[in-house]
């Protein structure tokens, strides 16, 4: 069975020894969307966003992305189709540049091979050109311009955070998958981040993210997944998620009666 | 510290050690000189190969005298040469020039064999296999005898490089009082050390340099943003393996013989030392490198007699490592980036 969803998944299971870290039975993200999954620690949050991105492989299962079955892709091959991820723990290139971070990100496959890299032709010359006007204009969005020829580890936290949305932002992903985009970052760097994934998604981006800052969530999500243990305990929007007495649960424990 | 006053600091190194050595050698300073030059040449240029490995893409290759070796044997094999005990004459043979790329894609092959399995792994595991690899391949060179001649090696091979010495060369030669083969040795090797950083250099300012920067970095980022981290790691080995191998051919041809017994773990280890020496990651740091590591090896014997008045030469020839760890531990101290390395893409993390 093929969705015509943007994301959507069947059965996905991993363990690790005995524990079943994530149980999902079906799930589908459409386009046009917001998606939060939160969840408290230990939840299976970051590993299912791994089985997503095929940074693990699900133990049984499929994934279904843009109408195709990507159960058995590589991670980069994924990432190729168009769904970008970002890191719990930030990962920038540290030892290059804010441009090259957002240069090598942007760049064409076919100008990284080493023959078209020794050739140096016209199209690819110009094809670089276009690519720190392109730079440019997303560190322009992110506030980052007067950092853009400081090494990446320069950068301040959430800055950081920033710099790894403008690296997603420039392979104009279809999907976004975000990693707890704000953690870590000052409560006003993190209204500017919100700010953009709105943004983001207004123009066509679809986003998915982790996050614990729950009032980060409500606000701007227009869905919310819970997971707790591995599994889906709840799914709809914001305000109904609030008073989902799973979710309370699932949050602060069971109460005694 | 500021380009310019990196390289200010390597001049004054360069000038300090060979004032050393010209004033610490009354007669022959001439042959001393094209002696140390040829070999800081081709042990640059294998560096170079690691730097690749290991500077540009974060790849701990610990073989690199088995792809010298496999590229000096392809090589030499293809040519006229003579073989083994009984020294078994082949006239026939390929030219020199084909013979050299065969020898270099051999290398690069290597390095796809030893690549692909391991490459997928975290970078300890590339080390280990690395190094065990190397002595696999010296010890199969040793035992097939009938091919490689074994322990007893090839010989008669250098006329195909030395037939193509041109004449001003041989005159400089006989006007300096050096030997007219290995000057002609050393200088195609610095020629070929020059192109090689061209091409390098065109290479590591190219959005393929930009890419293996990234893998080194971190390589789950790559393979988020859509690259295929072990292809681009691949060819680096692969890149880096050739270059070790056009350096183990002009290895061989220097010493005018090929032995497996070169190619043992040491020469690897040589080589980290002129790298570390020179500056991980930069251009011509590891050429650098191993002209300082090659003054300290031919320049300290005199040096030693002072301190060790009846030391015998191979305990004189001990006291020159003393000198390397030395000079490597003043340089981890002082400029622990190498001298030509930039500190901001410090790649050894010591504070």
């Amino acid at each position: 069975m093929i969705s015509n969803k943007l994301l959507s998944v069947n059965s996905l299971k991993k363990s690790f020894g005995g524990l079943q870290a994530v149980n999902v039975d079906s799930l589908e993200f459409s386009n046009n969307e917001i998606t939060s999954l939160i969840g408290p620690n230990g939840a299976g949050k970051t590993t299912f966003f791994d089985l997503l991105t095929k940074f693990q492989s699900p133990d049984h299962g499929q994934i279904f992305f843009d109408g195709k079955d990507v159960t058995s892709l590589q991670s980069y091959k994924l990432a190729r189709l168009g769904m970008t991820r970002t890191f719990q723990l930030t990962r920038v290139f540290e030892k290059m540049s804010v441009l090259e971070n957002m240069q090598f990100s942007g760049s064409s496959i076919k100008n990284e091979s080493i023959s078209m890299s020794l050739l140096k032709s016209k199209s690819l010359v110009n094809f670089e050109k276009n690519l720190e006007n392109e730079v440019d204009r997303i560190l322009e969005l992110l506030n980052l311009t007067h950092m853009k020829h400081s090494y990446a580890r320069e950068l301040s936290g959430g800055q950081k955070k920033l710099l790894e949305l403008g690296r997603a932002l420039i392979r104009n992903p279809k999907l976004l998958l975000l990693d707890e985009p704000l953690a870590g970052v000052n409560p006003k760097l993190a209204e500017e981040i919100l700010d953009i994934i709105k943004k983001l998604s207004t123009d066509g981006i679809n986003i998915i993210m982790v996050e614990h800052n729950i009032n980060a969530v409500m606000k701007i999500s227009e869905r919310v997944v819970v997971m707790a243990e591995g599994k889906i305990i709840a799914d709809g929007y914001p305000e109904d998620i609030r008073n989902d007495k799973n979710v309370i649960e699932a949050y602060l424990g069971k109460s005694n009666e | 510290m500021k380009d310019s006053r990196k390289y200010l600091v390597a001049f004054g190194l360069l000038v300090i050690s060979f004032g050393y050595i010209f004033i610490s050698n009354e007669t022959g300073v001439a042959r001393i000189f094209v002696n140390l030059l040829t070999f800081a040449g081709i042990y640059g240029l294998a560096a170079i190969g690691i730097n690749v490995h290991f500077g540009w893409t974060g790849l701990l290759n610990f073989g690199h005298a088995a792809f010298m070796g496999i590229g000096a044997y392809t090589t030499i094999l293809l040519i006229p040469h003579a073989l083994g005990r009984e020294g078994v004459v082949i006239e026939n043979g390929l030219p020199l020039p084909l013979a050299v790329i065969i020898g270099m894609i051999a290398a690069a092959l290597l390095g796809l064999l030893l690549g692909l399995p391991t490459l997928r792994l975290r970078g300890d595991y590339l080390a280990i296999v690395t190094i065990a690899a190397a002595e696999i391949f010296r010890l199969l060179i040793r035992d097939f005898e009938d091919i490689t001649g074994g322990v007893y090696g090839v010989i008669q091979f250098s006329d195909a490089l030395q037939n193509l010495r041109p004449n001003f060369i041989t005159n400089l030669a006989t006007n300096i009082e050096v030997s007219s083969s290995q000057l002609w040795v050393g200088t195609i090797t610095w020629i070929l050390i020059v192109i090689t950083l061209l091409f390098l250099n065109r290479l590591q300012k190219s959005p393929w340099g930009r890419a293996l920067r990234a893998v080194r970095e971190d390589e789950d980022a790559v393979r988020a943003l859509g690259k295929n981290a072990v292809w681009l790691k691949l060819q680096s080995f692969m890149l880096g393996a050739s270059i070790g191998g056009l350096s183990g051919i002009l290895l061989a041809f220097n010493y005018g013989t090929l032995q497996a017994s070169t190619f043992v773990p040491v020469l690897t280890f040589y080589l980290w030392a002129a790298l570390i020496l020179g500056g991980v990651g930069s251009l011509a740091g590891p050429a650098l490198g191993a002209v300082i590591f090659w003054v300290i090896i031919s320049g300290t014997d005199s040096l030693a007699e002072v301190f060790f008045e009846n030391a015998n030469g191979q305990q004189l020839a001990g006291v020159r490592f003393v000198f390397v760890g030395l000079l490597i531990m003043f340089t981890m101290i002082f400029t622990p980036s190498g001298i030509l390395g930039k500190k901001e893409e410090l790649l050894l993390d010591i504070k």
